[in-house]
């Protein structure tokens, strides 16, 4: 291991937090931790008033702590925060290659897979960052409205395995990045497999129905579903779905370095 | 480390892009100290060789050293590097590009830094963002990037690509500035003839990927040992040209200046060949010796325009 890599590591962070997808995610987080309880207390106020499929909304609301941080983390994990991520991700290995940025580390005394982790590390530390953000901003926003009542303790073990899931999402990003020099390219290439692996998990279901035994085994570990491991952090998580998110991580980490460590770089 | 131990070899360094062999068999040697000039035509192969012997890119076959290193990443702790126009993080301060570049190069400190910023002559500037500076400056920051990890060899690939001839003054400024003041072995390919001849004590010629020359400036413009050119004018010249051909050791080059005829002579002085014209009766009204410059050589060498 190369003795500089906790100041590439770094350098990378900072890297990463200078652009303005690290920086966009960070204000996001922000906005999705206090909007997420602002959401809630909108949701109380006019909760009297409202059904849903004849139930009064009323009967379904709990507003509390606990609740303003589990929506905090169901608004971090959509869409938005993500994407930030993958453009983060991009932006660190394809837009680096495209400007030839990349260039100016790879000539420097380091592996090539060293170069690759320092990336990583500076992405799990964006990630790790916008969690602790969002879930900070949802705590206190949380008690200001709601009091510390309702139980934050499973959320917060989701928050946890946001992070892992997170992991999954950046090392994936990084594969798919070291294929193309186009951020937006590894955009659509990355959404393009997500669409295809949520229509082959629908598949997989389908034939779950009509009693297909390892469809359903299979449909677990796919990277798609891996990547939701987070989402059952109420009901408990599914060993299974972990161990295909740490697989999943190894295997595109590996790949995305052994990629990098062949790749011409001009 | 011997002293003695070349700062760069290559030997039968060769890359192949599909049916195209860019870099072919080629073998460079430079002594630490030197200052190498590393010439070709465009499409020479000059880039790829040297991205080649920085590792960027993967060489079919061949072997580099630096210092006697074989490992690429040893290698590299040796070498400073600015290939083609350097690009930065426009958005980040030239500091902050050049402590990115130390945390990498895992030596150096703020001093090198400084150090680095001050030879350039962007001491003062240092905080602003790189967006902000013209070609001219990245080109010596780019300079300074590659100074900060306290190499032995400096490898600059076309380092006034692109200048006005203001940043090339520049820029040919602190080359020479850094060949006189410091010890690097500096690895330099150019198209800027003129200025490599000045700068540089050995030079490499490549075409189509082969060294079709290699050695010290001085003698590869002499030439073969004992052979110069002269220009010669006759108001007889059909009668010039007669005893011209039976003459041994004489070769024509071509048209000199003022229609003069250019010849190189080996084994022969102009006094000598003088005086075999007037006793051939041929009526001699000039005959000039020349030196010939490093950019005849490569024109006479390559088949190509300079670009």
């Amino acid at each position: 291991m190369p003795p500089q890599l906790p100041a590439m590591i770094l350098a990378e962070i900072k890297a990463v937090f200078g652009r303005w997808s690290g920086r966009g995610a960070l204000v996001l987080a922000v906005v999705v931790g206090l909007g997420a309880v602002g959401f809630l207390e909108v949701a109380d106020r006019v909760a009297d008033n409202m059904q849903s499929n004849g139930t009064p909304a009323r009967q379904m609301l709990v507003t509390d702590w606990g609740t303003s941080l589990a929506w905090a983390l169901n608004g971090r994990n959509f869409f938005v925060l993500p994407l930030l991520l993958v453009l983060a991700g991009a932006s660190t290995l394809s837009g680096e290659m495209n400007n030839n940025t990349l260039r100016e580390l790879l000539v420097r005394p380091v592996p090539r897979w060293s170069v690759m982790a320092a990336k990583v590390a500076a992405l799990a530390v964006l990630s790790l960052v916008t969690l602790v953000a969002t879930c900070l901003s949802a705590l206190v926003g949380g008690a200001v409205m709601f009091a510390t009542d309702g139980e934050v303790g499973p959320v917060l073990s989701g928050f946890a395995m946001s992070w892992l899931s997170d992991l999954g999402l950046i090392t994936m990003t990084l594969l798919v990045a070291s294929f193309s020099r186009s951020v937006g390219g590894v955009v659509v290439g990355l959404a393009l497999y997500l669409m295809g692996d949520w229509l082959f998990g629908k598949l997989l279901s389908l034939l779950g129905t009509f009693g297909v035994e390892w469809a359903p085994l299979v449909h677990d570990v796919l990277p798609g579903t891996a990547l939701q491991a987070w989402s059952t952090w109420d009901a408990g998580f599914e060993p299974k779905r972990v161990g295909a998110l740490f697989l999943l991580i190894a295997v595109t980490w590996a790949a995305a370095t052994w990629r990098l460590q062949r790749a011409d770089v001009p | 480390m011997n002293p003695d131990t070349p700062a760069l070899v290559t030997e039968g360094l060769t890359r192949r892009f599909g049916d195209r062999l860019a870099v072919d068999q080629l073998s460079i040697q430079v002594q630490p100290g030197d200052v190498y000039g590393f010439l070709g035509p465009n499409g020479a192969g000059k880039t790829t060789a040297i991205r080649c012997i920085l590792g960027l890119i993967r060489k079919d076959a061949g072997s580099v050293r630096i210092f006697g290193e074989t490992n690429p990443v040893r290698q590299r702790a040796h070498v400073g590097a600015m290939v083609e126009t350097p690009r930065f993080f426009d958005w980040m301060s030239a500091r902050g590009n050049l402590e990115r570049a130390v945390a990498f190069a895992g030596v150096g400190d703020r001093t090198d830094i400084d150090r680095s910023l001050q030879l350039v002559g962007l001491w003062g500037r240092e905080s602003e963002p790189v967006r902000t500076y013209s070609l001219g400056m990245r080109q010596r920051l780019g300079i300074a990037r590659a100074l900060v990890g306290r190499p032995k060899l400096l490898v600059l690939d076309e380092p006034t690509n692109g200048l006005d001839p203001r940043g090339m003054k520049e820029v040919r400024d602190l080359l020479a500035n850094l060949a006189r003041t410091t010890n690097l072995t500096i690895f330099i390919s150019s198209h800027l003839l003129d200025e490599i001849e000045k700068l540089c004590d050995r030079v490499g010629i490549i075409e189509h990927g082969r060294m079709i020359a290699e050695g010290r400036v001085a003698d590869l413009v002499a030439g073969e040992a004992g052979a110069s050119v002269v220009e010669v004018a006759s108001p007889d010249a059909s009668g010039l040209q007669v005893a011209l051909s039976k003459i041994d050791g004489v070769r024509e080059e071509g048209e000199g200046e003022g229609g003069r005829l250019k010849l190189r002579i080996e084994g022969i002085t102009p006094s000598e060949l003088n005086a075999r014209l007037v006793e051939s009766g041929v009526p001699v009204s000039a005959l000039v010796p020349t030196e010939r410059n490093l950019e005849e050589l490569f024109l006479s060498l390559t088949s190509k325009e300079i670009t």
